[in-house]
């Protein structure tokens, strides 16, 4: 519900917006106003102006636009490439199997954020950099279990039945074997938007990540804290946006995945 | 069982290798030549030329491979070139300071949220149970830096405007006052004041989490017939949460412990950069503003030899924490 609001606030609100939130003008009148106040003009900011001038709220909802993209594309792809990565492996097993996973561990021996750190140490830090760099470290996790779950379906009695009505192993794979697998990888995703999320404002934080003047909830956050004694909700009020984010898709995942396990439990959707 | 033990610690050194190989092709998989990367920017072209004969850029990789793993076996990891050190030394004045701050704050953050979690289980349903969800969920969503932000107007901004008392306004920078040049119970003291908002903030978000798991664990467990023969044995309440409940959580708790070490040693990159600890996770940071890859590699090398670390430990120490594993 909450990220239903929050996206429609991403996409509509920097379009309705009466100024273009990006614009940097006046900004003696402007600059640093309390949330609920009102500008030299007469302009009401319901969170606040920033340094420039520019209008908090419409900012974040801007910034709002990357952030979900990063979120859901991050997660997306890193759960596209799990699937594959894991039905191969599993489905063939072998050297094919063993390579994988042996990639898997590898990738899995450092912490997330330390290969995103050294990804954009290595590459010119940028939206894409990020993307790629997060897909290339998530993909893991979802690959492990996708892999389990066809071992498991594999030997399952329908899959011969198939492959003796004709159907070729390819065929087999992803009509029958991958969707019954899918289960607990769509859970893993929903909850790693959330996480992609956080991962990338912290990044654009640290000045790794999206570059300003390209709003991000992390480089906004950044550009308020030499202000925080002045005026701390440069730097707070980005935040609220952000928590809200990362609040819905967990408490999404997590749902999903309590009816999930009430539903194996009970072998199957309710009748 | 001595085979068992060596086959796992050959296992594990094989792993570290390949982690420490990683950060080999990670050099030349990036674009540009890796030489630029392992040099200081203002390097001449002589510099530059001299340095890709050492390190045989242009003999084959295969070369380049066995000249880098005898480097890496002497344990030489390169030379930072924004302070002339050795990679090694820099690495190791950074590491206690990240090692002592994340365990100071895991272990806090394991022994409230155990508690928390166990009294949530106690009182399921209650304002309190739901309160403390509520808290819980709020703490894990957020990012660490933002909370380390709000710490620090609350304790710098809200504590002169509202005129907090002075032992309450908590230093926000740096692991001990500059300039003073305390020493021993002063010192120390001075280092613990100094340490009170990073080592909360981390310890409350990690707490956040283990409560839940907390919860959820003990919840199931409260049901079973063992808790139930407690109860009927005539245990006091206190007891039965206290001694059964929780000697049936110590080894998750544990195997939980050692693996998340690595994981608040890398997440407290961000706590680091806002508090100005001279810890790993601001060494990685800075060093990569600064272009100065052999640090990075190099953190990232002593981070992979800490997830295995830690990954040993758990394994060895769960035979001792769970008796059912046992033999």
């Amino acid at each position: 519900m909450a990220l239903c609001v929050i996206v429609i606030g991403a996409i509509l609100v920097p379009m309705i917006a009466s100024r273009d939130p990006s614009r940097i003008d006046d900004v003696l009148a402007r600059r640093l106003v309390p949330p609920f106040g009102r500008d030299a003009h007469g302009t009401l900011h319901m969170l606040g102006t920033d340094r420039f001038g520019r209008d908090l709220f419409v900012r974040m909802m801007l910034a709002g636009r990357l952030s979900l993209l990063v979120g859901v594309v991050g997660s997306g792809f890193s759960g596209v490439v799990g699937t594959l990565a894991g039905a191969l492996a599993g489905w063939r097993g072998g050297v094919l199997d063993r390579a994988v996973m042996g990639l898997a561990d590898l990738l899995l021996a450092l912490p997330r954020l330390v290969l995103l750190l050294v990804g954009v140490a290595l590459w010119t830090p940028g939206l894409t950099t990020i993307l790629v760099v997060l897909i290339a470290t998530g993909w893991m996790g979802i690959a492990r279990m996708i892999r389990a779950e066809v071992v498991t379906v594999r030997e399952r009695p329908f899959v011969p039945a198939a492959t003796a009505l004709g159907a070729s192993p390819r065929r087999v794979l992803f009509r029958h074997v991958v969707p019954n697998a899918l289960g607990p990888a769509l859970v893993a995703t929903t909850l790693g938007v959330g996480n992609a999320i956080l991962l990338e404002s912290g990044l654009s934080f640290l000045g790794l990540g999206i570059q300003p003047p390209a709003p991000s909830w992390g480089n906004m956050i950044a550009g308020g804290r030499d202000l925080l004694v002045t005026a701390p909700w440069v730097a707070l009020v980005p935040g609220i946006a952000l928590v809200a984010t990362v609040l819905a898709t967990s408490v999404i995942g997590d749902a999903w995945r309590d009816r999930a396990a009430g539903m194996s439990l009970r072998g199957g959707p309710p009748v | 069982m001595s085979l068992a033990i060596a086959r796992v610690l050959a296992r594990t050194a094989v792993l570290y290798w390949c982690v420490l190989s990683l950060t080999f092709v990670l050099l030349r998989v990036a674009p540009g030549d890796p030489a630029t990367f392992l040099l200081p920017p203002n390097a001449s072209a002589a510099d530059a030329a001299r340095l890709r004969t050492s390190l045989e850029l242009d003999r084959p990789v295969a070369a380049q491979y066995a000249r880098w793993s005898v480097r890496m076996l002497h344990g030489d990891l390169g030379t930072s070139f924004t302070e002339g050190r050795p990679v090694v030394a820099v690495i190791g004045d950074a590491l206690p300071v990240s090692l002592a701050l994340g365990g100071a704050s895991l272990l806090l953050s394991f022994l409230v949220g155990a508690a928390v979690g166990i009294v949530q289980a106690a009182r399921r349903g209650s304002f309190a149970d739901f309160s403390i969800t509520v808290a819980s969920v709020i703490l894990v969503a957020s990012p660490a830096y933002w909370l380390g932000l709000a710490a620090i107007a609350l304790f710098t901004y809200v504590a002169s405007s509202l005129s907090f008392p002075l032992w309450l306004r908590l230093p926000a920078v740096g692991m001990t006052t500059p300039g003073a040049d305390l020493h021993g119970l002063a010192h120390l003291a001075d280092l613990l004041r100094h340490s009170i908002l990073p080592v909360t903030l981390l310890a409350a978000i990690g707490a956040a989490g283990v409560a839940r798991y907390v919860r959820t664990s003990a919840l199931d467990s409260l049901d079973t017939d063992w808790i139930r023969t407690a109860r009927a044995k005539g245990l006091p309440e206190r007891a039965v949460l206290g001694r059964h409940l929780l000697a049936n959580l110590r080894a998750p708790l544990i195997t939980l412990f050692a693996l998340a070490l690595p994981g608040t040693v890398a997440g407290s990159v961000f706590i680091e950069t806002i508090f100005g600890w001279p810890g790993m996770g601001r060494l990685m940071v800075t060093s990569i503003v600064a272009r100065d890859y052999p640090v990075v590699l190099g953190c990232a090398a002593a981070y992979g030899f800490l997830v295995i670390v830690a990954n040993l430990v758990a394994e060895s120490l769960l035979p001792w924490a769970d008796p059912r594993l046992r033999g």
